[in-house]
C-alpha cells in the first residue's frame, strides 16, 4: 500500500529538471526566475488587475497571501492549499512545471461557499 | 480490505485530504460545463489562431480549384480487407468479441453498484469518471478513429442477446418476432429525443458528477432500452432509438475501419430497407467468404448519404450543437451572458442556471438545424434547383462530422489525459472504501502530462485537418450527384461559407480561455442542492466512517 505512493511522487520531479535544464539553456536570460507575488484579499476577491497571474513554465512562484477575514486558499490542478487568518502572511509555493491554466479557489472556513477569485497561469517558454 | 495498520491509515487520511482538497473541489462546478473534471488549458495565441484559420480559408479555395478538374469516382473508395491476415481474423473473432462483451457487462456492473453502494464523492468512485470520461469521451475518440467498438462491445445489446438466447433454449421454442413493428415514420426521433436528454444530463442536470444519481440514471436507461428491445426487436431499437449506438455510430462513419457483408449487400433479415449491412449481427450471421473486415480512408463512411432521413439529420446537427455548446459555455461571453441573465430571472439560484443552461442547449440545437436548412436552401438554389432544399439537407449533413470530430478532439484532448488519470486510482478502488486491489489507489494524476504547446499544436492541426475532409467530402457527395460539375461546385460555394464559419468557431472557443462562473458555484452551495455541496460533505461522513471501525 505504501510502497507505490513514494515512487510515483519521486519519479515526477526527477524527470522535469533535466527537461527544464535544457530549456533553461536555449532561453538564458529569462529562465526559472523566482517570483514573488503579493496577493490581498479583501472581502473574499481579490483586485480586479491581480485574478489573472501569469508565470512561465519552470518559474519558481510564491504566492503571499493576506486576507481580511479566515479562508482557505486552494490552488488547483498543483493542489496546494493554505489556511489564512487576518492579519498574518501565509505563502504558498510551486514549481511551475506543468503549462496550464489553474483557477485559485477560496472557500470560507465553514467549507461552503467555495468559489473562483482568480487564476494562475503556466505560460510554456 | 481496511485499513489495517495505522501507517496505511494516515496515508489514507493523507491521500483523502489530497483528494478533499483537490478534486472534490473541482468535480462539479455546475456553471462548468461537461459531465465531469477539470479543465486547465491555456488559451490557444493570437498567432497560432490566425494561422489555423488561414488554412481553412486556403484550404477552401484550393479545394475549389482542385475539384474544377478532378471527378471522384462516386462513392467508391480503397478497401483493404483485414481478414486477409492472422491479425485481422483474431480481431473479428466472435470468442474475442463475447469476452470484451463479457467484460463491459461486468464493468457496467460495478459502475452501476459503485454508483449505488459507494462513496458519494465525485471523485472517489467509479461511477463519474468511468461514465463521463472513459466511456462518453473515450468511445466517441474510439468510434471516430478507430471503428464502431460500441456496436461490437455495446453491454445492452449484448445481454440482451443472452437473455433472449437462454429464453429461447429454455423454452424450446422458436425465437418470436417482435411485439411492435417501427413505424417508418418515427425514423430515429425517439434516439433524437434521447440524446437530448441525455445532453441536457450531460451540460445542464446538477446531478450529474453525483455517483448514486448516475447509477439511477443507468439503471432508467438500462429498462428502457431492454423494455425497447423486446417490444421493437434489438436491431431495430438500436437502429432507430438508442441514442448512443447512433451518436458512436455516426462518429465511426469517419473511422478507418468498417464491417461488411456480401460486398454490401445486405441479407440478414434484421436489416432495414436499404441499410448497409453494417452490424454485428449479419456479420456473424454471413458465410466466412461474403465477410470484410475493411481499412479505409479516414471520413470515406461519409460519403454515403443517401440512407440519411430527415430525422437523422436533426439528429447529427443536435450532437454537433451540443459538442459546439459545451464548448462555448466555457468562455467568458457565456459567463457574460449568465451572469446577466442570472441577476434577471427569479426563483432560486439553482433553478435560475439550469433554466439559463436548458435554454442555451435548446437555442443552440435550434439555431444549427435552422441555419443548416437556411445553407441547405441556399445549396439548392445555387446549384439550379436540381435537387430539392430537403434532400440537399439529407446529402449534405454528414459533411459537417469531421469538423466537430476535429473539435472534439482538440477540446477533449488534454481533458481525457489528465482527468482519465483518475481511473488509474478508481481501478484499485473503484467504490472509495480504501481498497488498493491493483496497488495504484494512491496515485495522483499528473496535471504536467500535455504540455500547452503540444496541446495547441495538436488542437490546431486537428481542426484544419478535419476541415480539409469536410470540404472533400461535400465537393466529392456533390460531384456524384448533380448532373452536371457546374451545378455540383456552385452548390458547394455556400457549403464552404458554413464550413469557414463552423471552424471559425471551433478556432474561436479554443482560444478563448476557460472561466467558471463563480456566482454559479456559490449559487449552488447556498442554496442546497448540486453535486459540489455533495461533495462538501465528505469530510464529516469519512470522518464518521472511520471512528465507526
Amino acid at each position: 500500500m505504501t510502497g507505490w505512493f513514494p515512487t510515483v511522487v519521486a519519479r515526477a520531479p526527477g524527470r522535469i529538471p533535466a527537461l527544464l535544464i535544457g530549456v533553461c539553456l536555449a532561453a538564458a536570460p529569462a529562465c526559472a526566475e523566482p517570483r514573488s507575488v503579493e496577493l490581498v484579499i479583501s472581502k473574499g476577491e481579490l483586485p480586479q488587475e491581480q485574478r489573472l497571474i501569469a508565470v512561465s513554465q519552470g518559474d519558481e512562484l510564491t504566492l503571499r497571501l493576506t486576507s481580511d477575514r479566515p479562508l482557505e486558499v486552494h490552488l488547483h490542478g498543483y493542489e496546494v492549499e493554505q489556511t489564512l487568518s487576518p492579519g498574518a502572511v501565509a505563502s504558498l509555493h510551486i514549481t511551475a512545471r506543468a503549462t496550464g491554466r489553474f483557477p485559485i479557489e477560496v472557500h470560507g472556513d465553514t467549507g461552503g461557499d467555495a468559489k473562483v477569485i482568480g487564476y494562475l497561469e503556466v505560460r510554456p517558454r | 480490505m481496511r485499513r489495517a495498520t495505522p501507517g496505511g491509515d494516515r496515508l489514507g487520511r493523507l491521500a483523502r485530504r489530497a483528494v478533499v482538497a483537490g478534486w472534490a473541489a473541482a468535480t462539479a462546478e455546475p456553471a462548468q460545463a461537461h459531465g465531469f473534471g477539470q479543465r486547465y488549458d491555456l488559451p490557444v495565441p493570437l498567432g497560432l489562431w490566425i494561422a489555423g484559420a488561414a488554412a481553412a480559408v486556403a484550404v477552401s479555395f484550393i479545394a475549389i480549384g482542385l475539384f474544377m478538374r478532378w471527378r471522384p469516382s462516386g462513392a467508391r473508395y480503397p478497401r483493404l480487407n483485414l481478414l486477409r491476415w492472422p491479425i485481422g481474423r483474431l480481431v473479428a473473432a466472435r470468442p474475442l468479441r463475447v469476452a470484451l462483451q463479457a467484460l463491459s457487462l461486468a464493468l457496467l456492473l460495478v459502475i452501476v453498484a459503485a454508483g449505488l453502494f459507494g462513496d458519494q464523492t465525485p471523485t472517489r468512485n467509479l461511477a463519474p469518471t468511468g461514465i463521463w470520461i472513459i466511456w462518453w469521451v473515450g468511445f466517441a475518440y474510439l468510434s471516430a478513429l478507430v471503428g464502431d467498438v460500441w456496436a461490437a462491445v455495446n453491454p445492452w445489446a449484448a445481454a440482451f442477446a443472452w437473455a433472449a438466447a437462454i429464453a429461447h433454449r429454455l423454452a424450446g421454442a422458436a425465437p418470436r418476432a417482435p411485439i411492435l413493428r417501427w413505424p417508418a415514420r418515427l425514423g430515429v426521433w425517439p434516439a433524437v429525443a434521447l440524446f437530448a436528454a441525455f445532453a441536457w444530463v450531460e451540460l445542464v442536470f446538477t446531478g450529474r458528477a453525483i455517483p448514486r444519481q448516475l447509477a439511477l440514471l443507468v439503471i432508467g436507461y438500462s429498462i428502457l432500452t431492454w423494455t425497447a428491445m423486446a417490444l421493437f426487436g434489438r436491431i431495430v431499437w438500436l437502429q432507430n432509438g438508442d441514442p448512443f449506438a447512433l451518436a458512436f455510430g455516426v462518429l465511426a462513419r469517419f473511422a478507418p475501419t468498417e464491417i461488411r457483408v456480401d460486398g454490401g449487400r445486405c441479407r440478414a433479415p434484421s436489416a432495414a430497407a436499404g441499410e448497409t449491412c453494417m452490424t454485428c449481427d449479419g456479420f456473424d450471421h454471413a458465410a466466412p467468404e461474403a465477410r470484410e473486415l475493411n481499412l479505409r480512408p479516414f471520413g470515406a463512411g461519409l460519403l454515403r448519404g443517401s440512407g440519411v432521413t430527415p430525422s437523422l439529420v436533426v439528429f447529427v446537427l443536435l450532437m454537433l450543437s451540443t459538442v459546439t455548446f459545451d464548448g462555448v459555455t466555457a468562455t467568458p461571453l457565456w459567463a457574460a451572458v449568465e451572469n446577466a441573465l442570472y441577476g434577471i430571472l427569479p426563483g432560486p439560484g439553482a433553478a435560475r442556471l439550469a433554466v439559463i443552461g436548458t435554454a442555451g442547449l435548446a437555442l443552440f440545437a435550434v439555431s444549427f438545424v435552422v441555419v443548416y436548412r437556411g445553407f441547405a436552401w441556399w445549396m439548392a438554389r445555387a446549384a439550379g434547383g436540381e435537387i430539392t432544399t430537403d434532400m440537399t439537407a439529407r446529402l449534405f449533413v454528414l459533411s459537417l462530422v469531421p469538423i466537430a470530430i476535429a473539435y472534439h478532439l482538440a477540446h477533449y484532448f488534454s481533458y481525457l489525459l489528465i482527468q482519465g488519470q483518475l481511473i488509474i486510482r478508481l481501478g484499485s478502488d473503484p467504490f472509495g472504501f480504501g481498497w488498493n486491489l491493483l496497488g495504484t489507489a494512491h496515485y495522483r494524476p499528473d496535471v504536467g502530462i500535455v504540455g500547452a504547446r503540444f496541446a495547441w499544436y495538436l488542437a490546431v492541426i486537428a481542426i484544419v485537418l478535419g476541415h480539409i475532409v469536410a470540404v472533400a467530402i461535400g465537393h466529392m457527395v456533390a460531384l456524384r450527384e448533380y448532373a452536371t460539375r457546374r451545378a455540383a461546385l456552385r452548390s458547394q460555394l455556400p457549403m464552404l461559407v458554413l464550413m469557414v464559419g463552423y471552424t471559425m468557431v471551433s478556432l474561436w472557443i479554443i482560444a478563448q480561455p476557460i472561466v467558471e462562473t463563480s456566482r454559479g458555484a456559490s449559487a449552488a452551495a447556498a442554496s442546497g442542492v448540486g453535486a459540489r455541496e455533495d461533495a462538501r460533505q465528505f469530510p464529516r461522513s469519512s470522518a464518521r466512517k472511520e471512528t465507526a471501525i
